[in-house]
């Protein structure tokens, strides 16, 4: 179990010790939009390196102590490529991405009226799957990565049930892809998964 | 146009003297008497035949003394700049005074002495400040070694995937145009009246002399397994200057099947490219365009002007199953490198003289050096190199190319070409010799490099046709994903290895 994963289980343990009359819970639904670490990788598959991601989790806090578990989800189509003295060559073989980052993020909140800023951090696992037309079972990918995550952003009181934020959050997830031949990440070196997210969310509770 | 018999004539008189160039000024050397004649005959499977000797028929003119050049002339290259006066003064020095600027080349044919030495002329020339390179005009000849015919079935195919390979693109599209740089192909109905006069050919067992036969109307017809709408491009013939390649061998046609038979109509075998376009290119003689008196004959220069001709007409893939062994030719060297430098692909058997000394093989032996090039080895179905098939740092990849001495007939790769039977008429012998018919078919099985060749070829064009649009990039995906033979890693024997087209034409994931 990676360093990430053990500091969040110990953040799940440290809540309970929160007076359960100050506890909050909260959804929240969010939309982004992620530049991945992996910037050769992506644009030669999907022709660019970022794109809009969507998601949604659940937030258990206090006045300034929180713990969320949130999923994203990013998925687009591109082609399959080969690569030849850094010329891409995309083929005629639809290739399509589907990344899902589940987060677990221990963060602070700063005392304030209106804004409110935040911080935090956690691990992050990486749900990663890659199909192809034609391919056989055994040449897709379905697999799981783990990194950790940083982020930072501000949140306004919208109403006594609902709020909104923004923030900021950069992931890695430093070894991701493998080693396959037929890998562009392998052949440009990069193992990185995680990537920098700006995202605005709506937060219902209280 | 001249009459044939004029030309024909004129063709002879022409070679007495030694006139070999000025090819694109000379009116054409026949005269084809109907472009219509019947569908062509298909004679089918010919897989119980009993077993043919290897290539029966007399390995050679008598008229020609087996050296592997012409005589009375020489290729050169002269530097850029170089006046016509001091170019003269060169040529003077090793007893040429005539020279001509064939099409399709950047070099010359020089005129020497019948009995002179052409490969001394030649490095005489070379020496003199001037010249680029100067050489022999080296024949060159197919590359298929004979066969035991007893069809099976296409083991080739399924041999690397190819139904896989389908999958991810079926046969490229009309959009690709595949030069075959052969003897031609059959493409297209004609009737050609000639006058075949009585000629002497040497064999293993003496010299034999075949009687005259006369006029006589002799027939072509298009493969029926080959031929579609639209399918064949500029077609063009350096053999006998003219625009009506057709294949008076076999050779080429069996080549054009496996880079593109039509495929999946419920009639005879598959190709590999089976929607591309073919442009038939002649540059090979057979013996019967010897017979018939064919002006020009398969030299390094003829070939490279064949393969300046495919791309300056719009071919993205060039097979070459031809080569010869002997010194290297620069100007097939430079042939080369212009058909890369053009955007073309070049698939070059390797050669099939491995039990014969294992000599390199030209123009093959360029192709390590030529980023876009490819030589191209044979294996059997056995997966292990064929008997025949040449070894050196200049193979890249392998292909299926037949192996019937392990294999027996079912080891040969299957096509449509002519039946043999009424092409190598002399094999009867000079008592039962007759005139050729070329439009009567037959499913055979040749075995050489030449076989192998056209697979790349074929892949080639569907990897052009994926996407893959630099003839470098083509060969460095079909090196990549190449299945390793023999010794780990590149070696001597097969290259990268087995082509693996379903491989590359997946090409690479982000994770796999």
């Amino acid at each position: 179990m990676t360093r990430a994963a053990i500091v969040g289980i110990a953040l799940v343990l440290l809540v309970p010790s929160v007076s359960a009359a100050q506890m909050t819970f909260r959804g929240f639904g969010e939309a982004g939009f992620t530049v991945f670490n992996a910037t050769q990788s992506f644009k030669a598959i999907l022709g660019k390196s970022s794109g809009p991601v969507f998601g949604g989790g659940v937030e258990l806090g206090e006045r300034q102590f929180f713990l969320s578990f949130g999923a994203q989800r990013f998925r687009r189509d591109g082609h399959r490529v080969f690569v030849f003295e850094n010329q891409v060559f995309q083929l005629n073989v639809k290739d399509t991405i589907t990344v899902t980052p589940i987060d677990l993020t221990f963060g602070y909140r700063l005392r304030s009226r209106g804004l409110v800023p935040y911080f935090g951090g956690g691990p992050t696992w990486y749900r990663y799957v890659e199909t192809s037309e034609h391919a056989t079972e055994n040449e897709d990918v379905k697999a799981t990565y783990t990194g950790y995550h940083l982020l930072a952003g501000a949140e306004v009181p919208l109403r006594r049930w609902l709020a909104a934020a923004v923030d900021a959050q950069w992931a890695a997830a430093p070894n991701a892809f493998g080693d396959s031949p037929t890998s562009v990440a392998s052949l440009y070196g990069e193992h990185d998964l995680g990537g920098f997210t700006l995202r605005a969310r709506i937060i219902v509770g209280r | 146009m001249f009459r044939s018999k004029t030309a024909g004539v004129l063709a002879i008189v022409a070679l007495a003297i030694g006139v070999v160039a000025a090819q694109d000024s000379t009116p054409g050397f026949r005269t084809f008497i109907s472009d219509r004649t019947p569908p062509g005959i298909d004679n089918g499977l010919r897989d119980k035949d009993a077993p043919r000797p290897p290539r029966p028929y007399p390995t050679d003119l008598s008229s020609r003394d087996g050296a592997p050049y012409l005589h009375g002339s020489i290729a050169v290259k002269f530097r850029p700049g170089t006046a016509p006066a001091a170019q003269q003064i060169m040529i003077g020095r090793v007893g040429a005074s005539s020279m001509d600027a064939p099409s399709y080349a950047d070099f010359n044919i020089v005129t020497i002495d019948e009995g002179a030495d052409p490969e001394a002329a030649a490095a005489a020339l070379a020496e003199q400040p001037d010249v680029e390179y100067a050489q022999a005009r080296y024949l060159v000849h197919p590359m298929f070694v004979p066969n035991d015919p007893l069809y099976v079935q296409q083991w080739n195919f399924p041999a690397i995937d190819m139904e896989r390979a389908w999958d991810l693109n079926p046969g490229a599209t009309s959009s690709i145009v595949v030069a075959v740089i052969d003897s031609g192909v059959a493409y297209r109905s004609l009737v050609l009246r000639r006058n075949i006069p009585s000629w002497r050919a040497s064999t293993g067992t003496g010299v034999f002399t075949f009687p005259a036969l006369g006029v006589v109307d002799i027939p072509f017809a298009a493969a029926p397994d080959l031929a579609g709408p639209d399918r064949f491009v500029a077609p063009r013939d350096f053999i006998w200057n003219d625009t009506d390649p057709v294949d008076m061998d076999g050779h080429g046609t069996h080549v054009t099947g496996t880079i593109g038979e039509l495929t999946n109509n419920s009639v005879g075998v598959a190709g590999m490219a089976f929607n591309v376009r073919i442009m038939p290119v002649k540059v090979i003689d057979s013996l019967w365009d010897d017979i018939l008196g064919s002006p020009f004959q398969g030299t390094d220069d003829v070939v490279a002007r064949g393969v300046r001709y495919a791309v300056d007409n719009g071919a993205k893939v060039l097979n070459m199953s031809i080569g010869r062994s002997g010194p290297p030719s620069p100007l097939l060297q430079e042939a080369l490198i212009y058909a890369t430098q053009h955007g073309a692909f070049v698939s070059i058997a390797a050669g099939n003289d491995f039990e014969q000394g294992n000599p390199t093989e030209w123009p093959a032996a360029y192709a390590n050096s030529i980023q876009g090039v490819v030589a191209v080895g044979a294996m059997g179905r056995d997966r292990q190199r064929a008997y025949y098939s040449t070894t050196g740092p200049f193979v890249e990849l392998t292909a299926p190319g037949g192996n019937q001495r392990t294999g027996g007939t079912a080891g040969g790769i299957f096509q449509q070409t002519y039946d043999l039977g009424f092409v190598e008429t002399y094999a009867l012998g000079p008592a039962r010799y007759t005139a050729p018919r070329f439009d009567v078919f037959a499913y055979l099985p040749f075995q050489g490099t030449s076989m192998a060749a056209p697979h790349v070829s074929g892949f080639a064009a569907l990897l052009m046709q994926q996407g893959i649009t630099s003839p470098a990039a083509i060969e460095a995906a079909m090196e990549k994903f190449a299945t390793d033979l023999g010794p780990s890693g590149r070696d001597d024997q097969y290259g990268y290895g087995l082509i693996n087209p379903r491989a590359s034409l997946r090409g690479m994931g982000l994770a796999q």
